[in-house]
């Protein structure tokens, strides 16, 4: 009995997380580039008295003493097993403002947290005090490591690429700056166009080890295969992950788009959350029914252990 | 529960704050050179229930991990400081200034502030001033005999003396900031620099990088109605889809008390 109790209790707590999830989304609906996310639920492991020790037995049919000797298997509590992030693009709205970037394909631009250089998709910048592009946070953006340095796959390189980021801001004056489809920044001084930096982005072979860090950021563990993509490398920069020891994933379907696709930057644009509100309200409320009759199960439990404790009374 | 009480407690307020900034954009939408603003959200914080590639065994690792995240924030409001349009009044005290660039006023305080609301005033000792009566640095008199004020685009102010001989009486100074957004409105069109939005660049009308002045005209807001109207309809609605999320976390609630 206690068991069953147990079971539906786990369900009841893994749709309120998923009600959790679903809140966060409908909260950041308006967010820019915000990704939803879902959880994805999986069955607890049974317990060593519950496995089915004879699993070599010859299937047929059983004996009345063999059923019963047979352990029972329907008690699986639920665990939630992974949060599954949507990173498909949401959609683009025109902006007119030329500090919004959007990136259409797989990319991400580099910013320089007080953590470390974290990825976002939300290119809504503007400048500090010095006239260097930064991130709402006041984080600078980055252009690309310097050349030699792969931007990425192998963590120590990332940290030797990360020894002096500060250096890898970009500095651009004022708000008067173009910014092309490979994120090349020029300004036209005095008659000329000039290039103030470039803008550097990278693409994420394996879009699992992405970790959400807050503040419209990921954090990249490392498999999660950075690569800058073709167009976007400087000359003299080692091509896309050459001399890495890790070998890429196998070649599987990306929500992020092919990394063989060079990325688009497009200014006066901004990326929208790609949360839809109809998909989370349905979700909801399924994840509020599936509750409730978690409940009603436990209550169920409780009667009938109630029930139990009459039997014998006088 | 109780998280999702509050994560959708910070989408409504993140919403409400959107359609506080949309009121006053709305509000401000014919005051002169007033500059639009836009609200920026971002993702709070995430709960790791499983960091992604936590070791499930001694070989194997879980691919993605358990984040939770706990609501919404309003990161910034931002500032658009494009050109409104120039609207022709015909007044010869009305400047406008095409392209970038603030005037500096000195506030009664002493401190200086700066303005893009070109529309001026003579005051009662004949200096030009803006309409709360702040003088324009540098402070420029208007000789009492003299008629006929006179602009020139590269913000040389001329007058006609007595004998209808012209006189040129001052120039118009234009300021630059490296960040414009990260000026603080004071109110009273007003602005104030601050560390985010760099040192005041002082220049003249027509130099590179400053626009030129427009005598004439006034520059309108440069607030678009219409974006600002389905903006706030966006906002309305996001609102109350975050209260439903309210209302279904109080159902489960009231579910789990109902058990028992």
């Amino acid at each position: 009995m206690d068991s069953g109790l147990v079971t539906s209790l786990s369900g009841a707590l893994a749709q309120s997380r998923r009600i959790e999830t679903i809140a966060n989304n409908i909260a950041n609906a308006e967010t820019p580039a915000f990704k939803e996310r879902d959880l994805v639920f999986e069955e607890a492991l049974e317990s060593a008295h519950q496995q089915d020790t004879r699993s070599d037995v010859e299937p047929g049919p059983l004996s009345k003493s063999e059923l019963l000797a047979r352990p029972r298997r329907e008690n699986r509590p639920v665990l939630y097993g992974a949060d599954f992030t949507n990173l498909k693009s949401g959609p683009m709205r025109s902006t007119g403002n030329s500090f919004d970037l959007a990136i259409e394909g797989n990319g991400f631009f580099e910013v320089l947290s007080p953590g470390g250089v974290r990825l976002t998709r939300a290119g809504n910048l503007s400048l500090d005090a010095q006239g260097q592009l930064v991130t709402r946070d006041g984080f600078l953006v980055l252009s690309p490591a310097p050349a030699g340095l792969v931007v990425s796959t192998d963590p120590t390189q990332q940290r030797a690429g990360a020894a002096n980021p500060q250096a890898r801001a970009i500095r651009v004056g004022d708000g008067n700056f173009q910014v092309d489809v490979e994120g090349n920044i020029t300004r036209i001084t005095e008659g000329a166009r000039q290039l103030v930096g470039r803008l550097s982005v990278v693409q994420v072979e394996n879009p699992d080890a992405l970790k959400h860090s807050g503040q419209n950021m990921f954090e990249a563990a490392p498999e999660a295969f950075l690569k800058a993509p073709e167009n976007f490398q400087d000359a003299g920069r080692a091509p896309a992950s050459a001399g890495v020891g890790a070998p890429a994933p196998e070649p599987r379907s990306n929500p992020l788009g092919p990394t063989n696709v060079a990325p688009r930057i497009h200014q006066g644009m901004l990326e929208s959350s790609n949360v839809n509100p109809v998909q989370q309200m349905t979700r909801m409320i399924e994840a509020q029914r599936l509750y409730d009759q978690n409940l009603r199960l436990m209550q169920s439990h409780g009667d009938m252990t109630s029930k139990l404790s009459e039997v014998g009374k006088f | 529960m109780l998280n999702t009480l509050n994560t959708a407690a910070t989408g409504m307020t993140a919403q409400s704050r959107q359609i506080e900034n949309i009121s006053n954009n709305l509000a401000n939408a014919d005051t002169t050179a007033f500059k639009k603003s836009r609200t920026d959200f971002q993702d709070l914080l995430y709960h790791n229930l499983q960091a992604p590639g936590a070791a499930t065994s001694a070989t194997t690792q879980n691919p993605t991990g358990v984040q939770i995240g706990v609501g919404v924030r309003v990161a910034g409001n931002v500032r658009d400081h494009e050109d409104g349009t120039l609207r022709p009044t015909q007044r010869d005290l009305d400047i406008a200034i095409e392209g970038k660039g603030f005037l500096a006023v000195q506030k009664p305080n002493g401190e200086i502030a700066y303005t893009r609301d070109g529309s001026l005033r003579m005051g009662p000792e004949g200096r030009i001033e803006t309409a709360s009566g702040y003088p324009i640095v540098p402070e420029t008199q208007v000789p009492p005999t003299s008629r006929e004020i006179n602009f020139s685009f590269d913000g040389r102010i001329q007058v006609k003396n007595e004998q209808g001989e012209t006189e040129e009486i001052g120039q118009i100074q234009l300021t630059n900031f490296a960040n414009a957004s990260g000026l603080q409105a004071e109110g009273g069109n007003l602005y104030n620099a601050t560390p985010a939005s760099g040192a005041p660049v002082p220049g003249t009308p027509l130099e590179a990088g400053y626009g030129r002045i427009f005598q004439g005209y006034l520059e309108a807001s440069n607030v678009n109605p219409t974006v600002e109207m389905t903006d706030m309809i966006r906002a309305q609605r996001m609102y109350e889809l975050n209260s439903k999320v309210i209302s279904t976390a109080d159902q489960m609630m009231n579910a789990l008390n109902s058990v028992r």
